[in-house]
């Protein structure tokens, strides 16, 4: 393995110079600059470990901070924010107290007024050799119990979605930091140097509502944003122009390497030049594996049906289609895959938003994801990924035990709610955590996004506390300044 | 250099608790490991009685001398057990004994020897700027400066780079355009002439270009994050938001000294330069229907917009992390919580919004607007009625012709009311709603009568409510007195027309919805006007003045609204339902102590205020991190690398007196951005090659040190701009509303871009709709920013996408197409050299004519374009 995963054609060029080792560009030094070399400054705290980036290849894999128990993960986000008390939180006190307001029950929450207790909307059964009480809106998910480590103690800062959005996925409720995926592309790199680091997979409707800060690069360079399309769009500017016939193509790439050549040959040593050519042939190796990855007809017919790809349900398709395509990014070695199950669009409530008539919308989600996501995973299994890939199943947060104003649905419940991971390096069959005997409030050991977010980076063999990256006056972290792997439900 | 303050005295009386003997050893045992002098949690020092007395981040003093019961520190040990604010935190709670000892102490004064302790090394950023004497050698004094740091490498400048290259650099860092074909062919045959008078005239000529106020403005909106809409959820389009873009690139044309600069963006309601205050709300902000119901998130949301404040103003004109105070005293700098809270004061009074700009009697548009009023009066009296509809677009107008009455009913067929605001005018224009008693029969959590007439627009602030079961929604006012009325106006939401821009509406809020209208009349009789209100006509030629007032008049934009300050608190670990102690208006106090304000000063002087002090000559940080800011965009990393951090956290200056002796050159020079600038370029470190020399990078791989010029990829909008001026595609129109790329959405759907391609784009890119947090499907992949944080520097990476866009995207296609139709000749070779001349300012060398004239045998001149705008010669700067 060449280590600089540098261009042919770049790295000849610098050879005959042979200039590697000392050269070094203003542009090239990406995340390089110590600037808190002034030791007094962390003399008491853990000091940032600077991923060492070779401005040829940013993507080239590198190490971690330790030995990582997972080397890749797939983030399945649900935008809206999914009912734990309808979904994996049983609750049977809700059943006992339906229809009444026992005290402690606050008067307004997040969009008004609140009701009574409602139970839940969906029957609770005991599934897999642990018996995890799970409802019946998740049949398909139910039955991976077995596999998973669920956490019921999930509690963030906000009630709003863009917000929770924002904190889930880029550890602040703010705009503009770097996402989850961007900070581990920017750690990692990734192994296949033919596709990109992090895919963001969006959902068949569209992008959720906090868009491109879910997948975007926030203050670190853009190289580390994520490559944002699905098994039905490719990225935009992927394929060339209509106009360009595949010779004029290859004519004009071989006389960009020509000029750029010639160009290189006055400023010898000049990384930030190699390095530009070393893109276009990066470039064009994802304009073939791009559409291969994202070409699923060469998938088995009994896969296809596994999943649902061919559904009625246009929107189950394709996000079938969608999990597919998941599974083929990560065999192929791309480090992080994020798919979406939900979005926003001008036209109603597209996502897991169900302050009334949960029971259609919440049932028209489950529709989607379930046997899509549990035909995912179970086929991971199958071909002996899980050992390698972490799979996170997540939501900004919960829902409310209690009606809001005596409707049909349930308001945003920030103070308890779950997720689960399964995959390498967790716990299979465990549960974390417990919300209080309604799944209003965090009863035990609550964990904060940052704790889960500290966790992931954990599994990827990265220290939460020493992936920084130095931003307007701090050293910028995915967990701010706080965060705690959540240990026992590491295998 | 530590200083040490040596002052001892010692205060003991007979019955008096003995420090040294009852206390400290208490302190020592039980507070000294997070209160001592190592460590100083929460910026607590126990050891230091001026530490004790002023507290730590509660924002209040830990002890009051005589006052045990109102001493934080008496407060905190004396908590319940397991309250989560009892100190000491961990351990069993102080004795009784130990409690009353320190209460005593505290009752007789909190006497304690003073104690010798070195004092805080001034922050560099923070001491006075002198001059300091430029070296001998050399002729610009900034070469001279930089030389003794090469000799001290044994480094020197590199020889001075070929003309065509140094034009290319100089007009992309002036102007951030690359030199078309005549620009470089006269610029070589001046430079034949006389290469120093060249270089001169192309200097001033390029300062003099209104695209130099571009391209610098460019980089002041990127340090402010500016964007024209509010980012979050719906992300709306903030309206008229560019008439603050304009007033920058204006100031930079003119260039206006920065200290004034300054102050009009801080106070330019008081300046004469209203549109200048879009710099306070330049950050996101979220809007009150994302924050909830929920009434602390309502006042967190506020003092979140409030920081995003404190970010621009501490990033871009202070290079201080100001926010790192929000919720604790800085961490590595001089600030503490309640400097923090302290300059909030300033901008208590400021909040995101849309304000009518105070402009002048002479202001066109005041003119213009006052005449159509008279018009409009006029047209209203020569209807000789007494019941018409006038529709303003964000609300309506229901004229009685100055009848006599002593109120109005509004009876609304449907249970559910929903009105955002209401006014009544008398026949003197003044709004008389406040003299009348409004009420209504409407039940809700959010039927709050006094909404209808708090000033407050927007359905956040509206009356909603629902009738009582069998009853009509009834909205009342009555006044004491009959009083002439000539019209009332109505809403359910006019701040939302007035706001945003490109917003499909999914219903027209405004329109006046069915409703009875009754006046009470003299004699006390409820008469009906009109049974449905929808039956009400306008008058086309009344309307067609509206129409016209509301494009030629003076109009709301998004520039920010002042609003009446509440007494301002220290907020206890940022909470702002937690508030500490009161402050005063001021600044970091470190620097300067006191700016004589206080929480009555009026929100106008404070601002002022504020922004004098900043602008002043002693503020030892503003001119340092402006000439900074300037050294950055010519040479490619700032003395100060960190543009927006000058504290402890950010990088030392690699040239300390350099920068004091710009930053003295630059108030000398009445804060003359121009005259730096000039300088910058003049310089032989600006002129020299950016070739690599093996043995120099080596010892500075960076190029830090300017031994030769470091070579950058060129920046988005270098590149785009550069395309659309070379293929002659360019509109080159100065200032302006945006030209668009987006969709028009509704108000919960994202942004898509529809077209960044076609004519209508081929603005320079400064012109592009900033929509915050959106990809632009082409230039976010060469780091342009989404807006969201402060972001002076931008990153500049290189990805794979960059070389897609640039390849394949119908902007690249369109202008190849473009190009090579302007470029065309019938001999084949001149069309080469026609290209190479027009892109890269130079002949092609013999094999690369060769090999071009070997392309254009199968291929057009189409492909000869798109593999040269990809080249690195075409989109590095060297």
């Amino acid at each position: 393995m060449n280590p600089l995963n540098i261009s042919q054609q770049g790295r000849g060029l610098l050879n005959r110079r042979n200039f590697l080792g000392q050269a070094g560009g203003a542009l090239g030094s990406l995340g390089l600059l110590s600037l808190l070399g002034q030791d007094k400054l962390l003399a008491s705290e853990k000091t940032p470990v600077r991923p060492k980036i070779n401005p040829e290849n940013p993507y080239a894999p590198r190490h971690g901070h330790f030995q990582a128990k997972a080397k890749q993960v797939l983030v399945i986000y649900c935008p809206g924010a999914v009912s734990h008390v309808d979904t994996f939180d049983y609750k049977p006190e809700l059943v006992k107290f339906h229809g009444q307001k026992p005290p402690g029950i606050p008067a307004v929450t997040f969009e008004g007024p609140t009701g009574n207790i409602a139970k839940p909307f969906w029957d609770f059964k005991p599934r897999g050799k642990s018996g995890k009480m799970t409802s019946d809106l998740l049949p398909n998910m139910g039955k991976l119990a077995d596999d998973c480590s669920f956490i019921h103690s999930m509690t963030t800062s906000t009630s709003a979605h863009p917000q929770g959005e924002n904190f889930f996925n880029t550890g602040s409720t703010f705009e503009g930091y770097p996402s989850r995926g961007a900070w581990i592309g920017y750690a990692l790199g990734t192994e296949n140097q033919d596709l990109p680091a992090f895919v963001s997979i969006t959902d068949p409707r569209g992008n959720p509502r906090s868009g491109k800060n879910n997948f975007g690069s926030g203050f670190l360079p853009a190289a580390y944003q994520g490559t944002s399309f699905n098994a039905d769009n490719l990225p935009s500017n992927l394929k060339i122009p209509s106009s360009i016939t595949k010779n004029s193509e290859k004519n004009t790439n071989d006389l960009l390497k020509f000029l750029n050549e010639k160009h290189l040959e006055k400023f010898p040593g000049d990384t930030d030049l190699a390095a530009r050519i070393a893109t276009y042939e990066l470039a064009g190796r994802m304009q073939m594996s791009i559409p291969e990855v994202s070409d699923i007809s060469s998938e088995p017919q009994h896969i296809i049906d596994e999943y649902g790809a061919n559904s009625s349900n246009k929107i189950k398709g394709g996000y079938a289609r969608n999990c597919i395509l998941a599974r083929r990014l990560l065999e192929r070695g791309v480090r992080v895959v994020q798919l979406f199950n939900g979005a926003t669009t001008p036209n109603g409530i597209n996502n897991w938003d169900s302050h009334s008539n949960i029971k259609k919308t919440h049932g028209m989600q489950a529709e989607i994801m379930d046997q899509p996501t549990a035909a995912l995973i179970q086929d991971m299994k199958r071909r002996g990924m899980l050992d390698d890939v972490l799979v996170v199943w997540c939501t900004e947060f919960g829902r409310m035990p209690f009606l809001q104003g005596n409707g049909t649905g349930r308001d945003h419940n920030p103070s308890a709610f779950t997720c689960f991971m399964a995959g390498a390096g967790v716990k299979k069959g465990y549960s974390y955590g417990s919300s209080d005997e309604w799944g209003f409030k965090v009863a035990e050991k609550p964990v904060e996004i940052y704790d889960f977010n500290a966790t992931i980076l954990h599994l990827l063999g990265l220290d939460h506390e020493r992936l920084s990256y130095y931003h307007n006056g701090i050293e910028a972290r995915l967990t701010a300044v706080h965060g705690h792997v959540i240990k026992d439900i590491l295998a | 250099m530590k200083i040490f303050i040596a002052s001892f005295f010692l205060i003991f009386s007979s019955q008096a608790v003995d420090f040294e003997k009852d206390i400290k050893p208490i302190f020592d045992d039980r507070c000294a490991k997070c209160h001592g002098e190592k460590k100083q949690k929460s910026d607590l020092r126990l050891d230091l009685r001026s530490s004790i007395l002023k507290g730590g981040d509660l924002g209040e003093p830990g002890a009051i001398p005589g006052d045990p019961e109102n001493s934080t520190i008496y407060k905190l040990i004396t908590l319940e057990k397991d309250h989560d604010d009892i100190m000491p935190p961990k351990g069993d709670p102080l004795s009784k004994k130990q409690i009353a000892l320190i209460k005593q102490w505290i009752s007789e004064g909190a006497k304690m020897p003073e104690k010798e302790i070195a004092a805080e090394e001034v922050l560099w950023s923070y001491k006075a700027v002198t001059k300091p004497k430029a070296p001998l050698q050399g002729e610009n004094p900034i070469d001279a400066f930089l030389e003794v740091k090469l000799k001290e490498k044994n480094l020197s400048f590199s020889q001075g780079a070929d003309p065509v290259t140094l034009l290319r650099r100089l007009q992309v860092t002036l102007t951030g355009f690359l030199p078309s074909k005549e620009e470089s062919a006269s610029f070589l045959s001046d430079w034949s002439k006389d290469a120093d008078k060249a270089y001169q005239k192309k200097v001033d000529e390029l300062l003099a270009s209104p695209h130099y106020g571009e391209r610098w403005a460019q980089h002041w909106l990127d340090a402010i994050r500016w964007s024209e809409t509010s980012g979050s959820e719906s992300n709306l389009y903030r309206k008229f938001a560019w008439k603050y873009r304009d007033y920058v690139v204006n100031s930079f044309n003119k260039d206006k000294p920065y200290s004034n600069f300054i102050v009009d963006q801080l106070a330019g309601d008081q300046t004469g330069f209203p549109r200048a205050t879009g710099f306070l709300v330049s950050g996101p902000h979220v809007p009150p229907a994302t924050v909830g119901q929920e009434p602390s998130a309502v006042l967190q949301a506020r003092y979140d917009r409030l920081d995003q404040i404190m970010q621009t103003i501490g990033a871009s004109i202070m290079g201080q992390t100001l926010s790192c105070a929000r919720c604790h005293s800085h961490k590595f700098d001089p600030i503490k919580i309640n400097d923090y809270y302290s300059i909030l004061a300033n901008f208590q009074g400021t909040e995101f919004g849309i304000r009518l700009p105070e402009l002048g009697d002479h202001n066109p548009s005041i003119i213009r607007g006052k005449k159509i009023m008279i018009e409009i009066n006029s047209a209203r009296k020569s209807l000789n009625k007494n019941l018409w509809l006038e529709d303003w677009r964000d609300h309506n107008e229901v004229h009685i012709g100055g009848q006599k009455i002593k109120g109005i009913r509004l009876t609304f067929p449907g249970k559910k009311v929903f009105i955002d605001e209401m006014e009544i005018f008398d026949l003197n224009g003044s709004n008389i709603i406040s003299q009348a008693k409004v009420s209504s029969n409407l039940k809700g959590t959010r039927a709050e009568i006094e909404k209808l007439s708090d000033g407050e627009i927007g359905n956040f602030y509206a009356l909603r409510g629902e009738a009582p079961k069998n009853e009509k929604g009834k909205v009342t006012v009555l006044f004491d007195n009959p009083v002439q009325i000539s019209h009332y106006t109505f809403s359910n939401d006019r701040k939302r027309r007035k706001n945003t821009d490109y917003e499909i509406h999914y219903n027209n809020n405004t329109k006046l919805t069915s409703q009875q209208i009754e006046v009470l009349t003299e004699s006390g009789q409820w008469k009906v006007l009109v049974k449905n209100s929808k039956q009400l006509k306008t008058n086309p030629q009344i309307q067609k003045l509206i129409s016209r007032y509301l494009v030629e008049g003076p109009q709301y934009e998004f520039i920010g609204r002042f609003i009446k300050p509440v007494k301002s608190h220290v907020l206890k670990r940022g909470g702002p339902n937690s508030p500490g102690a009161e402050v005063n208006p001021g600044a970091i106090a470190t620097i300067t102590a006191s700016l004589d304000m206080d929480n009555n000063t009026p929100e106008s002087e404070r601002r002022l205020n504020f922004a004098k002090w900043l602008a002043s000559k002693e503020n030892p940080l503003t001119a340092r991190v402006m000439v900074n800011r300037l050294w950055h965009h010519t040479f490619g990393s700032g003395i100060v690398s960190t543009l927006s951090d000058f504290g402890n956290a950010g990088a030392k200056p690699s040239h300390p007196e350099l920068l004091d002796f710009l930053a003295s050159e630059f108030m000398d020079n009445n804060w003359s951005v121009k005259h730096i600038l000039k300088l910058y370029v003049n310089s032989k470190a600006f002129k020299q090659s950016s070739r690599p020399v093996e043995s120099a990078l080596k010892v500075d791989a960076g190029s830090r040190l300017l031994w030769r010029y470091p070579p950058r990829r060129a920046e988005a909008e270098v590149l785009r701009d550069s395309v659309l001026k070379l293929s002659a595609s360019l509109n080159t129109n100065i200032g302006g509303i945006s030209y668009r790329i987006h969709n028009t959405k509704k108000r919960y759907a994202l942004w898509q871009v529809v077209d960044n391609h076609s004519q209508t784009t081929w603005r320079r890119m400064i012109y592009q709709e900033r929509m915050r947090g959106v990809d632009d499907q082409m230039f976010t992949a060469f780091d342009f920013p989404d807006c969201g944080q402060v972001l002076s520097k931008r990153p500049s990476s290189t990805t794979p996408l960059q070389a897609l866009n640039l390849m394949n995207s119908k902007f690249i296609d369109t202008q190849c197409e473009i190009l090579a139709s302007k470029f065309h000749s019938t001999n084949k070779a001149e069309s080469v050299k026609k290209l190479f001349n027009a892109l890269y300012n130079r002949k092609p060398t013999s094999d690369e004519l060769s090999t071009c004239l070997k392309l254009l045998e199968t291929e057009s001149l189409k492909i000869l374009c798109r593999a040269m705008l990809n080249s690195n010669e075409f989109v590095f700067i060297q």
